[in-house]
């Protein structure tokens, strides 16, 4: 038990080091740009920028004159206290502000898919497994290589053309209603959910078949455990070999995968959120780049890394959790 | 004969490879009766385990049994349904494993996996059910502190313990242990031999000894059986065996145990290995090996000669 936090610790230790070498990066790379980037940014801008824009910006990069090291502790306190800067697409929304948004946004559509693609995946995985050859193990593998070799975005856009545009069984973007008003009223959970089904659904069907394979993979090696053929022999029921025995085992492997696409979550749901035109952080992110929105694209980064390196400890804390051989 | 629990006859097991078939354990025959103790001995890679999966029903795929036929207490055990197995598995036949900690489950507690087999066994009362599994554990000397214990935290010895106590569970009539002492020190291997033979003589159940260490059984088994290369060669009572058998190769792995202190004797290796499964031998299984063969054992198969009362052999070796 003590080995485990000690362990969990010098985890927590190690993300602590790469967010940090992240924020760092975060400040050398606006100064590695050639000249300033804010005057740069102002040539482009010319006539739309106000001045207030303008210092925002500076301020952002904490393009002062101060010596270096100054900027850099100017940064880090700035960023300890959740400032990131203006953003210039929602000017003069603080970024943290709309990334705040647009991150419950995408870990309300995104967050659940990838759990619900990762439950149902090692569910079946696991059962496929276990009437290895039977018809779930027949199917799947080949359904599963169908649909990812056409692409994501394809397959969302086919989805949102056929079952949205033509069949109107869907909306066919935002998150909500645009005539409903945001509340805790049924009527807006309830357009915020028919929202969300069609790409949360995309993103199912795209994902669960990768978690099947894996999970089908790892547990036809445990079903080869002596465990396994002892718990047999001891005479327990199917179910509780096959939840208890095989997949309880057989998860453990897949859990660091887990804690990835966990992580990735708020970049990777770039394609469905600009397919489906939804107000998360992906689509955020196709607007900082189109309209050159250094702070709030800044912002984003930090937060992509930030939430991969949180989901991997997440996944540590999981895996101490579920093995006891880690404790 | 009402006595007998097990009758095994001319079993067959292969493993069913890409290359063919592997026959790994050939025409095996023999009787176990109410609470005796058989031990068969037997090199790494003679088929001991194949044996035990075979007439269990718990072979893996690519294993399957060919042949023969396996009644336990007058039921078919290869014609048996799952649920009748299930029915028969733990309640009436369990095992000790080679090796207990591939055989626990890492991820659940060893009072979990005591109690899981007593549930799947008609203990209905959670209470009760750990309240058993404590004296499981207290019947093989084990502090019932340990329930909490996972696999991993125990000693191998108290694995193998734990392994036993699990096996006595349910009370069974008839247990299989399959090396159960292989990955102990001969300390330790002692202590857990003694448990078995204390508790076989308090309760009576019959036990199915197999194991590569002939010296061991001397002590423990009432009847001895020795299989080479997937064939039983000679089964016979164990003081029969003790002085020496009759099979050629019985008396080589005798000669190969080294001398006991004041004993004037040179241990004998036996020269070669056992046989290649997938292309043994012709004619006699042991002839490469055996230095009284002559041509016929080459040619012809062997054929099992009765020796004396329950004393079989399956050798070429005229009867002196
Ligand atoms: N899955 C398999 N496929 C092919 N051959 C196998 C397979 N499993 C075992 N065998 C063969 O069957 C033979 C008997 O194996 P088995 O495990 O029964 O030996 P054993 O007597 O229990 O040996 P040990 O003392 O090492 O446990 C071996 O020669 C082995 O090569
Ligand atoms: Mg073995």
């Amino acid at each position: 038990m003590v080995r485990a936090a000690w362990w969990l610790l010098r985890r927590l230790g190690f993300y602590a080091v790469a967010a940090w070498a992240a924020l760092t990066l975060n400040f050398v790379l606006p100064r590695m740009m050639p000249g300033d980037p804010a005057t740069a940014l102002f040539g482009r801008f010319k006539g739309e920028l106000t001045p207030e824009a303008m210092d925002a910006l500076r301020a952002t990069f904490g393009l002062t004159d101060e010596p270096l090291w100054r900027q850099y502790l100017g940064y880090l306190g700035h960023v300890a206290q959740g400032d990131l800067g203006v953003s210039l697409a929602y000017f003069p929304t603080p970024t943290t502000e709309v990334i705040g948004a647009g991150m419950g946004w995408t870990i309300a559509l995104a967050g659940v898919a990838v759990v619900v693609a990762f439950v149902l995946g090692t569910g079946l995985g696991a059962m496929a497994a276990w009437r290895r050859g039977g018809p779930l193990d027949t199917i799947g593998p080949p359904i599963t290589a169908l649909l990812s070799s056409f692409p994501y975005f394809w397959l969302a856009m086919l989805s949102v053309y056929v079952l949205a545009f033509r069949l109107d069984w869907f909306p066919v973007r935002h998150a909500y209603g645009l005539n409903v008003v945001p509340g805790w009223s049924l009527e807006f959970v309830g357009s915020v959910a028919s929202h969300a089904i069609l790409p949360a659904l995309t993103m199912v069907v795209a994902s669960t078949g990768g978690w099947m394979l894996a999970m089908r993979n790892v547990s036809v090696g445990t079903l080869g455990e002596d465990y396994v053929g002892y718990a047999l022999a001891r005479g327990l029921s199917s179910r509780r070999i096959l939840v208890h025995y095989v997949a309880r085992n057989a998860i453990l492997p897949n859990l660091t995968g887990f804690g990835m696409a966990l992580g990735f979550v708020v970049s990777g749901a770039l394609l469905t959120e600009v397919v489906f035109s939804y107000p998360g952080t992906g689509y955020l992110l196709l607007q900082a780049v189109r309209s050159q929105d250094y702070p709030l694209m800044q912002g984003l980064f930090l937060a992509i890394t930030l939430a991969v390196l949180g989901a991997n400890w997440l996944a540590d804390v999981a895996t101490v959790v579920l093995d006891p051989r880690t404790r | 004969m009402a006595d007998v629990l097990l009758t095994v006859r001319g079993l067959e097991v292969s493993y069913l490879t890409a290359d063919g078939p592997v026959r790994a354990v050939e025409g095996v025959s023999f009787d176990l009766r109410r609470g005796e103790v058989l031990g068969l001995v037997g090199e790494s890679g003679s088929g001991k385990s194949t044996l035990v999966r075979g007439l269990l029903r718990v072979l893996e795929p690519p294993g399957a049994i060919t042949g023969g036929d396996v009644h336990f207490d007058g039921i078919d055990l290869l014609a048996a349904s799952e649920d009748a197995l299930r029915a028969l598995r733990w309640r009436r036949i369990s095992i000790v494993p080679q090796a207990a900690l591939n055989a626990l489950n890492p991820v659940l507690t060893v009072g979990a996996q005591i109690v899981e087999t007593l549930d799947a066994h008609g203990e209905t009362s959670p209470t009760r059910a750990r309240a058993r599994a404590a004296e499981v554990l207290e019947l093989v000397g084990i502090d019932p502190t340990h329930l909490r214990s996972y696999p991993h935290e125990l000693s191998g010895g108290m694995r193998q313990r734990v392994a036993l106590g699990l096996a006595l569970a349910c009370g069974a009539d008839l247990v299989v242990m399959d090396e159960p002492t292989t990955a102990l020190d001969v300390v330790v291997e002692h202590e857990l031999l003694q448990r078995v033979a204390a508790l076989q003589a308090q309760r009576g159940f019959a036990v199915l000894f197999i194991t590569h260490d002939l010296l061991l059984l001397d002590a423990l088994a009432d009847r001895v059986g020795v299989l080479y290369s997937g064939r039983l060669v000679e089964i016979g009572p164990a003081d029969v065996l003790a002085r020496g058998g009759r099979h050629p190769y019985t008396r080589g792995l005798r000669a190969a145990i080294p001398p006991a202190l004041g004993e004037d004797r040179v241990p004998v290796a036996l020269d070669g290995s056992s046989p290649n499964l997938r292309s043994p031998p012709s004619g006699c299984r042991f002839h490469p090996r055996c230095a009284a063969a002559d041509a016929a054992c080459r040619v012809t198969e062997t054929t099992r000669r009765e020796l004396g009362p329950g004393h079989l052999v399956a050798s070429h070796e005229e009867a002196p």
